[in-house]
Protein backbone atom coordinates (compact mmCIF):
# COMPACT_ATOMS: atom_id res chain seq x y z
CA UNK A 1 0.00 0.00 0.00
CA UNK A 2 2.46 2.30 0.47
CA UNK A 3 4.55 2.54 -2.87
CA UNK A 4 7.90 4.22 -0.42
CA UNK A 5 7.92 0.70 0.99
CA UNK A 6 7.01 -0.90 -2.06
CA UNK A 7 9.89 1.26 -4.17
CA UNK A 8 12.34 0.40 -1.42
CA UNK A 9 11.62 -3.54 -1.52
CA UNK A 10 11.50 -3.10 -4.93
CA UNK A 11 15.01 -1.47 -5.17
CA UNK A 12 17.08 -3.29 -2.81
CA UNK A 13 17.91 -7.02 -2.86
CA UNK A 14 15.69 -8.96 -0.50
CA UNK A 15 18.30 -10.49 1.41
CA UNK A 16 20.22 -7.32 2.10
CA UNK A 17 16.43 -5.83 3.85
CA UNK A 18 16.81 -5.70 7.72
CA UNK A 19 14.69 -2.83 8.30
CA UNK A 20 13.80 0.34 5.37
CA UNK A 21 14.23 3.70 6.91
CA UNK A 22 11.10 5.96 7.83
CA UNK A 23 12.97 8.15 10.12
CA UNK A 24 10.20 11.11 9.50
CA UNK A 25 7.21 9.24 10.68
CA UNK A 26 6.50 9.23 14.48
CA UNK A 27 6.04 5.59 15.97
CA UNK A 28 2.84 6.82 17.53
CA UNK A 29 1.75 8.08 13.63
CA UNK A 30 2.82 4.82 11.93
CA UNK A 31 1.09 2.89 14.43
CA UNK A 32 -2.19 4.40 13.13
CA UNK A 33 -0.58 4.01 9.79
CA UNK A 34 -0.22 0.85 9.59
CA UNK A 35 -3.69 0.32 11.35
CA UNK A 36 -4.82 1.97 8.18
CA UNK A 37 -3.40 -0.23 5.98
CA UNK A 38 -4.03 -3.63 7.87
CA UNK A 39 -7.82 -2.36 7.74
CA UNK A 40 -7.89 -1.87 4.03
CA UNK A 41 -5.92 -4.57 3.11
CA UNK A 42 -8.05 -7.49 5.29
CA UNK A 43 -11.18 -7.47 2.48
CA UNK A 44 -13.12 -8.07 5.83
CA UNK A 45 -15.45 -5.08 5.61
CA UNK A 46 -18.12 -4.39 3.10
CA UNK A 47 -17.19 -1.12 0.95
CA UNK A 48 -19.72 1.02 3.13
CA UNK A 49 -18.74 -0.44 6.02
CA UNK A 50 -14.89 0.85 5.33
CA UNK A 51 -16.19 4.00 4.34
CA UNK A 52 -17.84 4.62 8.34
CA UNK A 53 -14.51 3.06 9.67
CA UNK A 54 -12.64 5.86 7.11
CA UNK A 55 -15.07 8.56 9.05
CA UNK A 56 -14.33 7.56 12.20
CA UNK A 57 -10.37 6.63 11.90
CA UNK A 58 -9.88 10.28 10.32
CA UNK A 59 -11.75 12.09 13.42
CA UNK A 60 -8.67 12.84 15.15
CA UNK A 61 -7.48 16.29 16.56
CA UNK A 62 -6.39 18.42 13.85
CA UNK A 63 -2.53 17.88 15.05
CA UNK A 64 -2.62 14.57 14.17
CA UNK A 65 -4.56 14.79 10.83
CA UNK A 66 -1.24 17.38 9.66
CA UNK A 67 0.80 14.60 10.98
CA UNK A 68 -0.94 12.17 9.33
CA UNK A 69 -1.23 13.92 6.03
CA UNK A 70 2.83 14.25 6.22
CA UNK A 71 3.23 10.87 6.87
CA UNK A 72 0.75 9.31 4.12
CA UNK A 73 2.31 11.46 1.84
CA UNK A 74 6.11 10.50 2.71
CA UNK A 75 5.01 7.47 2.72
CA UNK A 76 3.21 7.58 -0.49
CA UNK A 77 -0.27 6.18 0.42
CA UNK A 78 -2.62 7.65 -2.48
CA UNK A 79 -5.79 6.72 -0.38
CA UNK A 80 -5.25 7.48 2.79
CA UNK A 81 -4.22 10.61 1.48
CA UNK A 82 -6.92 11.31 -0.26
CA UNK A 83 -9.07 10.36 3.29
CA UNK A 84 -6.52 12.81 5.15
CA UNK A 85 -6.33 16.04 2.49
CA UNK A 86 -10.37 15.53 2.63
CA UNK A 87 -11.02 15.90 6.49
CA UNK A 88 -8.64 18.79 6.28
CA UNK A 89 -10.30 20.46 3.76
CA UNK A 90 -13.18 19.90 5.54
CA UNK A 91 -11.73 22.08 8.61
CA UNK A 92 -10.63 25.16 6.07
CA UNK A 93 -14.00 25.57 4.75
CA UNK A 94 -16.14 26.88 7.43
CA UNK A 95 -12.94 29.62 8.18
CA UNK A 96 -12.10 32.80 7.55
CA UNK A 97 -8.54 33.58 6.01
CA UNK A 98 -7.81 34.64 9.46
CA UNK A 99 -9.08 30.86 10.92
CA UNK A 100 -7.30 29.24 8.59
CA UNK A 101 -3.81 30.70 9.56
CA UNK A 102 -4.23 30.38 13.34
CA UNK A 103 -4.64 26.75 12.52
CA UNK A 104 -1.87 26.24 10.62
CA UNK A 105 -0.08 28.32 12.69
CA UNK A 106 0.90 30.69 9.85
CA UNK A 107 2.59 33.62 11.27
CA UNK A 108 3.33 35.80 8.33
CA UNK A 109 -0.30 36.64 7.08
CA UNK A 110 0.68 39.75 4.48
CA UNK A 111 -0.77 39.02 1.47
CA UNK A 112 0.46 40.60 -1.83
CA UNK A 113 -1.54 43.25 -1.36
CA UNK A 114 -0.11 44.76 1.39
CA UNK A 115 3.42 44.60 -0.15
CA UNK A 116 2.34 46.60 -3.07
CA UNK B 1 -7.19 41.63 -9.28
CA UNK B 2 -8.16 44.36 -6.96
CA UNK B 3 -11.29 44.24 -7.96
CA UNK B 4 -11.32 40.11 -6.74
CA UNK B 5 -9.89 41.35 -3.35
CA UNK B 6 -12.70 43.53 -2.90
CA UNK B 7 -15.33 41.25 -4.02
CA UNK B 8 -13.84 38.91 -1.19
CA UNK B 9 -13.94 41.39 1.39
CA UNK B 10 -17.44 41.83 0.49
CA UNK B 11 -18.03 38.06 1.37
CA UNK B 12 -15.69 37.98 4.32
CA UNK B 13 -18.33 39.69 6.49
CA UNK B 14 -21.02 38.00 5.72
CA UNK B 15 -18.79 34.40 6.43
CA UNK B 16 -18.37 36.00 9.98
CA UNK B 17 -21.65 35.81 11.33
CA UNK B 18 -22.51 32.65 9.92
CA UNK B 19 -19.01 30.71 10.37
CA UNK B 20 -19.60 27.78 12.57
CA UNK B 21 -15.72 26.74 14.41
CA UNK B 22 -15.70 23.62 13.20
CA UNK B 23 -13.06 22.45 16.02
CA UNK B 24 -14.32 24.02 19.31
CA UNK B 25 -11.22 22.92 21.33
CA UNK B 26 -9.19 24.69 18.98
CA UNK B 27 -8.18 27.95 20.49
CA UNK B 28 -6.70 25.72 23.55
CA UNK B 29 -5.14 23.58 21.61
CA UNK B 30 -3.25 25.94 20.18
CA UNK B 31 -1.63 27.73 22.58
CA UNK B 32 -0.47 24.13 23.96
CA UNK B 33 1.24 23.51 21.15
CA UNK B 34 2.93 26.88 20.56
CA UNK B 35 6.70 25.40 20.57
CA UNK B 36 5.93 22.96 17.87
CA UNK B 37 6.99 23.47 14.57
CA UNK B 38 4.13 25.43 12.21
CA UNK B 39 2.77 22.48 10.18
CA UNK B 40 2.74 24.91 7.29
CA UNK B 41 6.09 25.34 7.74
CA UNK B 42 7.16 21.81 6.71
CA UNK B 43 3.27 21.48 4.25
CA UNK B 44 5.30 20.94 0.77
CA UNK B 45 3.15 23.25 -2.06
CA UNK B 46 2.01 19.96 -3.88
CA UNK B 47 0.27 18.65 -0.67
CA UNK B 48 -1.05 22.01 0.10
CA UNK B 49 -2.77 21.80 -3.68
CA UNK B 50 -3.54 18.09 -2.85
CA UNK B 51 -6.16 19.57 -0.31
CA UNK B 52 -7.51 22.63 -2.06
CA UNK B 53 -8.51 20.14 -4.79
CA UNK B 54 -11.03 19.31 -2.19
CA UNK B 55 -12.60 22.46 -1.47
CA UNK B 56 -15.57 24.71 -3.43
CA UNK B 57 -14.06 27.82 -5.40
CA UNK B 58 -15.54 29.90 -2.73
CA UNK B 59 -13.54 28.48 -0.18
CA UNK B 60 -9.85 28.75 -2.53
CA UNK B 61 -10.76 32.18 -2.78
CA UNK B 62 -11.01 32.76 0.88
CA UNK B 63 -7.74 30.49 1.27
CA UNK B 64 -5.80 32.79 -1.08
CA UNK B 65 -5.97 35.24 1.30
CA UNK B 66 -4.66 33.95 4.13
CA UNK B 67 -0.37 34.46 3.38
CA UNK B 68 1.62 34.87 0.42
CA UNK B 69 2.22 31.25 -0.15
CA UNK B 70 -1.04 29.96 -0.28
CA UNK B 71 -2.27 33.04 -2.35
CA UNK B 72 0.62 32.20 -4.70
CA UNK B 73 -0.65 28.11 -4.41
CA UNK B 74 -4.14 28.83 -4.62
CA UNK B 75 -3.50 31.00 -7.67
CA UNK B 76 -1.72 28.40 -9.50
CA UNK B 77 -3.81 25.86 -8.34
CA UNK B 78 -6.97 27.77 -9.94
CA UNK B 79 -5.10 28.19 -13.14
CA UNK B 80 -5.59 24.61 -14.25
CA UNK B 81 -9.23 24.24 -13.15
CA UNK B 82 -9.01 20.25 -14.29
CA UNK B 83 -7.60 20.14 -10.64
CA UNK B 84 -11.59 21.49 -8.79
CA UNK B 85 -14.02 19.27 -7.59
CA UNK B 86 -16.69 19.33 -10.09
CA UNK B 87 -18.55 22.73 -8.79
CA UNK B 88 -22.17 23.11 -8.38
CA UNK B 89 -23.21 26.18 -10.78
CA UNK B 90 -24.54 29.28 -8.59
CA UNK B 91 -27.16 31.67 -9.01
CA UNK B 92 -27.29 35.46 -9.38
CA UNK B 93 -30.15 37.10 -7.97
CA UNK B 94 -31.18 40.57 -8.80
CA UNK B 95 -32.30 42.25 -5.41
CA UNK B 96 -31.95 45.51 -6.42
CA UNK B 97 -34.44 47.05 -8.96
CA UNK B 98 -32.61 49.55 -9.88
CA UNK B 99 -28.35 48.84 -9.26
CA UNK B 100 -26.70 45.97 -10.20
CA UNK B 101 -25.86 44.44 -7.22
CA UNK B 102 -27.36 41.40 -6.23
CA UNK B 103 -26.73 38.39 -4.47
CA UNK B 104 -25.58 35.07 -5.36
CA UNK B 105 -25.99 31.80 -4.49
CA UNK B 106 -23.65 28.84 -3.94
CA UNK B 107 -24.63 25.58 -3.67
CA UNK B 108 -21.70 24.23 -2.72
CA UNK B 109 -21.10 25.80 0.53
CA UNK B 110 -25.02 26.79 0.99
CA UNK B 111 -23.99 30.34 1.25
CA UNK B 112 -25.04 33.78 0.20
CA UNK B 113 -22.50 36.81 -1.53
CA UNK B 114 -23.11 40.17 -2.14
CA UNK B 115 -21.59 40.36 -5.21
CA UNK B 116 -22.09 43.27 -7.87
CA UNK B 117 -21.89 43.19 -11.16
CA UNK B 118 -19.14 44.92 -13.65
CA UNK B 119 -21.01 47.45 -15.33
CA UNK B 120 -24.71 49.37 -15.02
CA UNK B 121 -27.71 47.49 -15.73
CA UNK B 122 -30.80 46.12 -14.86
CA UNK B 123 -32.60 43.38 -14.80
CA UNK B 124 -34.82 44.08 -17.53
CA UNK B 125 -31.77 42.59 -19.68
CA UNK B 126 -31.72 39.12 -21.36
CA UNK B 127 -29.43 36.92 -19.73
CA UNK B 128 -28.13 33.71 -21.17
CA UNK B 129 -24.49 32.21 -19.74
CA UNK B 130 -22.19 29.46 -20.53
CA UNK B 131 -18.69 28.35 -19.12
CA UNK B 132 -18.44 30.97 -16.74
CA UNK B 133 -19.22 34.26 -18.99
CA UNK B 134 -22.42 35.67 -18.89
CA UNK B 135 -23.43 38.12 -21.65
CA UNK B 136 -26.25 40.51 -21.37
CA UNK B 137 -28.67 42.60 -23.82
CA UNK B 138 -30.50 45.25 -23.57
CA UNK B 139 -34.93 44.64 -23.50
CA UNK B 140 -35.37 48.26 -23.33
CA UNK B 141 -38.32 50.21 -25.14
CA UNK B 142 -35.60 51.81 -26.86
CA UNK B 143 -35.75 49.01 -28.74
CA UNK B 144 -38.75 50.06 -30.45
CA UNK B 145 -36.66 53.49 -31.74
CA UNK B 146 -35.52 53.51 -35.22
CA UNK B 147 -31.85 53.65 -33.74
CA UNK B 148 -31.57 51.01 -32.32
CA UNK B 149 -29.58 51.58 -29.17
CA UNK B 150 -29.07 47.67 -28.25
CA UNK B 151 -26.78 47.44 -25.28
CA UNK B 152 -24.47 43.81 -25.44
CA UNK B 153 -22.29 43.02 -22.99
CA UNK B 154 -20.27 40.22 -21.59
CA UNK B 155 -18.89 39.80 -18.78
CA UNK B 156 -16.98 37.18 -15.77
CA UNK B 157 -19.25 37.74 -12.74
CA UNK B 158 -16.38 36.05 -10.86
CA UNK B 159 -13.64 38.19 -12.41
CA UNK B 160 -15.33 40.84 -13.11
CA UNK B 161 -14.02 41.51 -16.31
CA UNK B 162 -15.82 42.73 -18.84
CA UNK B 163 -16.83 43.78 -22.08
CA UNK B 164 -18.93 45.97 -24.37
CA UNK B 165 -19.49 44.35 -27.59
CA UNK B 166 -20.87 45.97 -30.73
CA UNK B 167 -24.27 45.78 -31.66
CA UNK B 168 -25.64 43.39 -34.40
CA UNK B 169 -26.72 45.62 -37.34
CA UNK B 170 -30.25 45.85 -39.12
CA UNK B 171 -33.34 47.56 -37.81
CA UNK B 172 -34.39 47.45 -34.09
CA UNK B 173 -36.89 44.96 -33.38
CA UNK B 174 -40.31 43.86 -31.09
CA UNK B 175 -38.89 41.27 -29.24
CA UNK B 176 -35.14 39.92 -28.93
CA UNK B 177 -33.85 36.49 -27.72
CA UNK B 178 -30.08 36.14 -26.60
CA UNK B 179 -27.56 33.20 -26.42
CA UNK B 180 -24.00 32.52 -25.76
CA UNK B 181 -22.19 29.21 -26.03
CA UNK B 182 -18.27 28.75 -25.07
CA UNK B 183 -16.40 26.52 -26.74
CA UNK B 184 -14.67 24.73 -23.06
CA UNK B 185 -11.58 23.83 -24.87
CA UNK B 186 -10.19 26.94 -26.64
CA UNK B 187 -12.70 29.47 -25.00
CA UNK B 188 -13.92 31.29 -28.02
CA UNK B 189 -17.74 31.96 -27.65
CA UNK B 190 -20.83 32.33 -29.90
CA UNK B 191 -23.56 34.82 -29.33
CA UNK B 192 -26.71 34.63 -31.26
CA UNK B 193 -29.52 37.07 -30.99
CA UNK B 194 -33.08 36.04 -32.43
CA UNK B 195 -35.11 39.29 -33.38
CA UNK B 196 -38.21 39.35 -34.24
CA UNK B 197 -40.68 42.52 -35.98
CA UNK B 198 -44.21 42.47 -36.91
CA UNK B 199 -44.57 42.98 -40.71
CA UNK B 200 -46.03 46.32 -40.71
CA UNK B 201 -49.25 46.89 -41.59
CA UNK B 202 -49.63 42.86 -40.85
CA UNK B 203 -50.95 41.42 -37.66
CA UNK B 204 -50.00 37.65 -38.36
CA UNK B 205 -46.46 38.04 -39.77
CA UNK B 206 -43.21 38.47 -38.53
CA UNK B 207 -39.80 39.20 -39.53
CA UNK B 208 -37.52 37.02 -38.28
CA UNK B 209 -34.23 37.03 -38.14
CA UNK B 210 -30.62 35.03 -36.46
CA UNK B 211 -27.53 37.07 -35.97
CA UNK B 212 -24.59 34.84 -34.99
CA UNK B 213 -21.52 36.61 -33.48
CA UNK B 214 -18.02 34.85 -33.46
CA UNK B 215 -15.44 35.60 -31.06
CA UNK B 216 -12.30 34.41 -33.15
CA UNK B 217 -13.66 36.60 -36.21
CA UNK B 218 -15.08 39.92 -33.74
CA UNK B 219 -17.84 39.97 -36.58
CA UNK B 220 -21.73 39.72 -36.91
CA UNK B 221 -23.04 37.81 -39.81
CA UNK B 222 -26.82 36.99 -40.44
CA UNK B 223 -27.26 34.09 -41.29
CA UNK B 224 -31.30 33.77 -41.95
CA UNK B 225 -33.94 36.40 -42.19
CA UNK B 226 -37.60 34.61 -42.05
CA UNK B 227 -41.37 36.04 -42.28
CA UNK B 228 -43.44 33.48 -39.88
CA UNK B 229 -46.77 33.54 -40.43
CA UNK B 230 -48.86 33.43 -37.19
CA UNK B 231 -45.57 32.33 -34.98
CA UNK B 232 -43.35 35.13 -33.41
CA UNK B 233 -39.50 34.61 -31.31
CA UNK B 234 -39.84 35.98 -27.99
CA UNK B 235 -36.84 36.64 -25.51
CA UNK B 236 -36.08 32.84 -24.71
CA UNK B 237 -32.90 31.41 -26.58
CA UNK B 238 -30.29 28.60 -25.92
CA UNK B 239 -27.99 26.86 -27.40
CA UNK B 240 -26.69 23.42 -27.55
CA UNK B 241 -24.77 21.03 -28.93
CA UNK B 242 -24.35 23.58 -31.92
CA UNK B 243 -28.11 24.05 -32.12
CA UNK B 244 -29.61 27.33 -31.69
CA UNK B 245 -33.36 26.77 -30.12
CA UNK B 246 -35.63 29.50 -29.56
CA UNK B 247 -39.39 29.74 -28.16
CA UNK B 248 -41.95 30.69 -30.68
CA UNK B 249 -45.50 32.12 -29.47
CA UNK B 250 -48.46 31.99 -31.38
CA UNK B 251 -50.11 34.95 -32.50
CA UNK B 252 -53.17 33.96 -33.91
CA UNK B 253 -56.56 33.18 -32.46
CA UNK B 254 -56.90 29.65 -30.99
CA UNK B 255 -53.41 27.79 -31.89
CA UNK B 256 -53.70 24.23 -33.91
CA UNK B 257 -52.06 22.64 -30.49
CA UNK B 258 -50.29 24.68 -28.10
CA UNK B 259 -49.70 28.71 -28.12
CA UNK B 260 -45.59 27.51 -27.66
CA UNK B 261 -43.37 26.21 -30.10
CA UNK B 262 -39.59 25.56 -30.26
CA UNK B 263 -37.54 25.98 -33.46
CA UNK B 264 -33.85 24.88 -34.05
CA UNK B 265 -31.43 26.23 -35.97
CA UNK B 266 -28.10 24.44 -37.03
CA UNK B 267 -25.25 27.38 -36.33
CA UNK B 268 -22.79 24.83 -36.32
CA UNK B 269 -22.14 24.59 -40.38
CA UNK B 270 -21.35 27.44 -41.57
CA UNK B 271 -21.37 26.11 -45.09
CA UNK B 272 -24.87 25.16 -45.80
CA UNK B 273 -27.92 27.03 -45.42
CA UNK B 274 -29.74 25.94 -42.67
CA UNK B 275 -33.44 26.03 -42.18
CA UNK B 276 -35.55 26.59 -39.21
CA UNK B 277 -37.64 23.51 -38.21
CA UNK B 278 -40.47 23.22 -35.63
CA UNK B 279 -40.95 20.93 -33.10
CA UNK B 280 -44.01 20.34 -30.74
CA UNK B 281 -44.22 21.14 -27.05
CA UNK B 282 -45.35 18.50 -24.93
CA UNK B 283 -48.68 20.04 -23.16
CA UNK B 284 -49.86 23.83 -22.83
CA UNK B 285 -47.81 25.83 -21.07
CA UNK B 286 -48.61 28.90 -19.27
CA UNK B 287 -44.08 29.66 -19.97
CA UNK B 288 -41.34 27.33 -21.44
CA UNK B 289 -37.59 28.26 -19.97
CA UNK B 290 -34.73 26.30 -22.03
CA UNK B 291 -31.61 25.83 -20.89
CA UNK B 292 -28.01 23.85 -21.72
CA UNK B 293 -27.64 20.87 -19.58
CA UNK B 294 -24.47 18.83 -20.55
CA UNK B 295 -25.21 19.64 -24.19
CA UNK B 296 -29.02 18.36 -23.43
CA UNK B 297 -31.82 20.48 -24.22
CA UNK B 298 -33.64 21.09 -21.01
CA UNK B 299 -37.19 22.81 -20.82
CA UNK B 300 -39.00 23.92 -17.21
CA UNK B 301 -42.47 24.82 -18.71
CA UNK B 302 -45.23 26.27 -16.28
CA UNK B 303 -48.64 23.95 -17.07
CA UNK B 304 -51.62 25.59 -17.87
CA UNK B 305 -54.99 24.39 -17.19
CA UNK B 306 -56.89 23.00 -20.17
CA UNK B 307 -59.51 25.50 -19.70
CA UNK B 308 -57.39 28.25 -18.70
CA UNK B 309 -54.10 27.89 -20.38
CA UNK B 310 -53.39 31.19 -18.90
CA UNK B 311 -53.38 30.05 -15.57
CA UNK B 312 -50.39 27.48 -13.93
CA UNK B 313 -51.55 24.36 -12.29
CA UNK B 314 -47.46 22.79 -12.03
CA UNK B 315 -44.39 23.34 -13.64
CA UNK B 316 -42.79 19.77 -15.22
CA UNK B 317 -38.92 19.37 -16.48
CA UNK B 318 -38.71 18.03 -19.95
CA UNK B 319 -35.56 16.71 -21.55
CA UNK B 320 -35.26 16.72 -25.73
CA UNK B 321 -34.39 13.46 -27.06
CA UNK B 322 -34.41 12.75 -30.82
CA UNK B 323 -36.43 15.85 -31.56
CA UNK B 324 -39.20 14.39 -28.89
CA UNK B 325 -39.57 15.91 -25.26
CA UNK B 326 -38.99 13.08 -22.53
CA UNK B 327 -40.63 14.37 -18.93
CA UNK B 328 -38.24 14.00 -16.38
CA UNK B 329 -39.84 15.67 -13.14
CA UNK B 330 -43.24 17.31 -12.08
CA UNK B 331 -42.41 19.38 -9.42
CA UNK B 332 -44.72 17.72 -6.52
CA UNK B 333 -47.31 20.27 -4.51
CA UNK B 334 -45.17 21.13 -1.79
CA UNK B 335 -43.03 22.61 -3.49
CA UNK B 336 -45.32 24.27 -5.59
CA UNK B 337 -47.12 25.92 -2.74
CA UNK B 338 -43.98 26.60 -1.00
CA UNK B 339 -43.57 29.46 -3.28
CA UNK B 340 -46.72 31.26 -2.32
CA UNK B 341 -48.26 33.18 -5.17
CA UNK B 342 -47.09 31.60 -8.88
CA UNK B 343 -47.60 33.36 -11.45
CA UNK B 344 -48.58 32.01 -15.17
CA UNK B 345 -44.72 33.10 -15.63
CA UNK B 346 -41.59 32.63 -13.42
CA UNK B 347 -37.81 32.33 -13.66
CA UNK B 348 -35.69 29.54 -14.37
CA UNK B 349 -32.20 28.74 -15.12
CA UNK B 350 -29.77 25.54 -15.20
CA UNK B 351 -26.36 24.23 -16.17
CA UNK B 352 -24.80 20.74 -16.01
CA UNK B 353 -27.08 19.17 -13.07
CA UNK B 354 -28.84 21.50 -11.21
CA UNK B 355 -31.73 23.42 -12.25
CA UNK B 356 -32.94 26.85 -10.40
CA UNK B 357 -36.41 27.85 -9.97
CA UNK B 358 -37.71 30.90 -8.79
CA UNK B 359 -41.23 33.14 -8.80
CA UNK B 360 -40.45 36.63 -9.64
CA UNK B 361 -42.62 37.36 -6.48
CA UNK B 362 -40.44 36.35 -4.13
CA UNK B 363 -36.63 35.72 -3.66
CA UNK B 364 -37.52 31.88 -2.48
CA UNK B 365 -35.17 29.69 -4.72
CA UNK B 366 -35.74 26.30 -5.56
CA UNK B 367 -32.99 24.09 -6.84
CA UNK B 368 -33.84 20.59 -8.82
CA UNK B 369 -30.47 18.15 -9.07
CA UNK B 370 -30.92 15.98 -12.12
CA UNK B 371 -28.62 13.61 -11.24
CA UNK B 372 -30.10 12.59 -7.85
CA UNK B 373 -33.80 13.51 -8.90
CA UNK B 374 -34.24 15.81 -5.84
CA UNK B 375 -36.19 18.67 -4.89
CA UNK B 376 -34.56 21.31 -2.58
CA UNK B 377 -35.02 24.57 -1.30
CA UNK B 378 -31.94 27.08 -1.11
CA UNK B 379 -30.41 28.88 2.13
CA UNK B 380 -33.27 31.37 2.65
CA UNK B 381 -31.95 34.36 0.61
CA UNK B 382 -31.01 37.16 3.08
CA UNK B 383 -33.03 39.74 0.84
CA UNK B 384 -36.44 40.40 1.66
CA UNK B 385 -39.49 41.71 -0.27
CA UNK B 386 -39.36 45.80 0.63
CA UNK B 387 -42.30 46.69 -1.45
CA UNK B 388 -45.61 44.30 -2.90
CA UNK B 389 -44.70 45.03 -6.14
CA UNK B 390 -41.04 44.12 -6.17
CA UNK B 391 -39.88 41.72 -8.59
CA UNK B 392 -37.06 38.99 -8.50
CA UNK B 393 -34.87 37.23 -11.14
CA UNK B 394 -31.97 36.20 -11.80
CA UNK B 395 -29.80 33.75 -13.59
CA UNK B 396 -27.31 30.43 -13.34
CA UNK B 397 -23.73 30.16 -13.86
CA UNK B 398 -20.63 28.63 -13.20
CA UNK B 399 -18.12 30.27 -11.06
CA UNK B 400 -15.10 30.03 -13.33
CA UNK B 401 -11.86 32.19 -13.36
CA UNK B 402 -10.18 30.67 -16.18
CA UNK B 403 -12.59 32.32 -19.21
CA UNK B 404 -12.67 36.08 -19.97
CA UNK B 405 -15.02 38.18 -22.54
Amino acid sequence: MSKTVKDAIETIPTDEINSISLSLVRSEILTKVIEYCKKHNSAQMSDVDLMDWDVEFANVHYTTLFDLVLSANYMNINCLLDLVCGKIADMIKGKTPGEIAKLFDIKDVSTYEEDN
Amino acid sequence: MAGETAWISHYDEDMKKETVDFNLELDEEIDKDGSAVSVDIILPDDLLERILSYLPIASIFRASCVCKRWHATSERFLLNPSHLLPQKPWYFMFTSSDEPTGHAYDPNLRKWYCIELPFVGTSNWSISSSYGLVCFMDNDSSFMDNDSRTELCLCNPITKSCRKLQKPPGMSSDYGALAISVDKETHDYTVAIVKSKQVPGNFFQWDISIHIYNSKEEAWVTPLTEVLTGWRGGEESVICNGVLYFVVYYTGGVPPENRHALVAYNISNQFSQASLSFIHIPCSLTCARLMNMKEKLVMVGGIGKLDRPDIIKGIGIWVLRDKKWEEIVRMPHKYFQGFGEFDDVFGSSGVDDLIYIQSYGSPALLTFDMNIKQWKWSQKCPVTKKFPLQLFTGFCFEPRLETAP
